[in-house]
């Protein structure tokens, strides 16, 4: 089923230049690998030319744009599952020397902790909300939270400290 | 917040999209737009609000609530465009006493919402509090990303309506696909308590008698701090405390309040709570740390969190104690699943 655009040219500009570093870092950081980060982000920014509801405000906007790049990052995670390949070395050149060893130990964790420690500590988005756009409960964004932490902790210490 | 934490913020914090990227990206979409032309009237945005606000209205006529027809036919009065792509499916499970009703299903592009009804049919063990946690589970032939949420509790019939809305992840369109919904166990009889005033004597509070360091533990706040940290021993905690299903103690140790919360069956039934001080002047003090770890004894996993305040003694007898706590009542296992085919929504 087609949609007509609900957005227009000038309206997907603006919604790049102003959210497009938080969706490109959300996209690299789950992904790993630049070319996917951008296909992620173009099919987020094709999805809210659209797709994307008339909001409320600047804030539900980039809530809103948050969930899609995440269900985007997931389908395509998915779809690396089965098709490994590594992107560390690009992720790296988009970080100080002194931030390696955090984001080794970020990639290596599942798909499923980074998000919610992207969107948590990042992004400073509270539980109840990380809960809205990842389609879990509270309790279980805080489970992930608890785990995914001790899990970066565990394996930045083990390797750099 | 840790120092991992702080550092992943940091360090995610430096990357930016190149700004040829953004270039390709405006460009690209760009292109696609100009290839579009075929226009569809219904926005899904507006079709889900319509949809919602008419299941609302229905559940609050308990009359109406007992089948999927009164829903129907409410949809077309709020909106007739809606209706015509809403079906009714009504299939169900039953297993110890309780129904779980597929009702309808409606589907547009990569969406489909689909409407569920559980129902307790020999006792109270569903009610507005109903809960299915995360022991739902939508089994698609497709990557799917899914969310339920509670939409109304119909107290005549003990029914208990969610809206489960799925999307196709690689964006395509769902019609024919076989999907299943199932439900291993839920909550309900939650009671909330909010800003309940703790009758605690603040002005008795003394260094803690007895107090163990912890390593294995996750936390939260400002002042959070990893490694081993001392908190208050469990077994001076007291049960005398207005919530029943916690336990607490206070004291302090090297200079702040410590408020330690015992929680039984935390991530069974998602039992949780915190505390905060209102001073004299009603300002409100919130904690500067928390922390949270386990114990397993014979009796089973007990789950501890542990409120560090920035107070003194002397600030403290000019403080009040206040919490909110959440506590499930009831936790009902069983199997129910309802295959069904998006073909006929």
């Amino acid at each position: 089923m087609e949609h007509s655009p609900v957005h227009s040219a000038a309206d997907v500009e603006r919604m790049v230049r102003e959210h497009g570093d938080m969706l490109f870092r959300i996209c690299l950081s789950v992904l790993g690998n630049e070319s996917d980060a951008e296909d992620a982000v173009q099919e987020t920014a094709v999805k809210y030319m659209l797709k994307a509801p008339a909001f409320q405000s600047l804030e539900h906007e980039k809530a809103w744009l948050i969930r899609v790049a995440v269900n985007q990052c997931r389908d395509m995670g998915r779809f690396r599952a089965r098709h490994p390949q590594t992107g560390l070395v690009q992720v790296l050149g988009y970080v100080s020397p002194e931030s390696s060893g955090i984001m080794e130990a970020l990639m290596e964790l599942p798909e499923k902790y980074k998000i919610v420690l992207l969107l948590y500590y990042v992004e400073e988005y509270p539980v109840k909300d990380i809960a809205g756009m990842i389609g879990r409960t509270p309790s279980a964004v805080k489970m992930r939270l608890q785990k995914g932490r001790r899990l970066l902790e565990e394996k930045y210490r083990k390797e750099y400290l | 917040m840790s120092m991992v934490c702080e550092q992943l913020k940091e360090s995610v914090g430096q990357i930016k999209m190149p700004e040829d990227m953004k270039a390709r990206i405006i460009r690209s979409v760009e292109e696609k737009q100009k290839k579009r032309g075929r226009i569809v009237p219904v926005r899904r945005c507006v079709l889900t609000a319509a949809v919602a606000a008419a299941l609302c209205l229905a559940l609050s006529v308990p009359a109406l609530a007992a089948t999927v027809e009164p829903v129907y036919r409410l949809l077309y009065h709020v909106s007739p465009e809606a209706a015509q792509l809403f079906q009714p499916v009504r299939l169900s499970d039953e297993y110890d006493g309780i129904r779980l009703e597929v009702v309808s299903a409606q589907i547009q592009g990569d969406t489909a919402m689909v409407y569920v009804t559980l129902q307790d049919l020999t006792g109270d063990r569903v009610d507005e509090t109903t809960d299915l946690f995360d022991s739902y589970d939508l089994n698609t032939p497709f990557d799917s990303v899914g969310c339920c949420e509670l939409m109304g509790f119909d107290e005549k019939t003990k029914t208990a309506s969610f809206l489960i809305t799925m999307t196709n992840l690689a964006g395509e369109a769902m019609e024919g696909d076989k999907v299943t919904f199932s439900v291993r166990r839920f909550l309900s009889q939650k009671t909330v308590y909010e800003d309940v005033e703790i009758p605690a004597a603040l002005s008795a509070v003394s260094q803690a008698e007895s107090t163990k360091e912890i390593t294995d533990h996750s936390g939260w706040g400002l002042h959070y701090t990893e490694g081993a940290v001392t908190v208050l021993c469990s077994d001076a905690l007291t049960a005398d405390f207005p919530v029943t299903g916690f336990k607490t103690g206070l004291g302090y140790i090297e200079g702040k309040l410590h408020i330690q919360l015992a929680v039984g069956n935390a991530l069974e039934y998602d039992n949780h709570g915190y505390f905060y001080l209102v001073d004299g002047a009603g300002n409100i003090i919130e904690p500067e740390a928390g922390y949270s770890f386990f114990e397993e004894g014979d009796g089973g996993r007990e789950d501890y969190y542990e409120f560090v305040f920035s107070v003194t003694p002397q600030k403290l007898t000019d403080c009040r104690l206040y919490g909110s706590f959440w506590i499930t009542g009831l936790l009902t296992e069983g199997r129910w699943k309802v295959t069904f085919s998006l073909a006929d929504a």
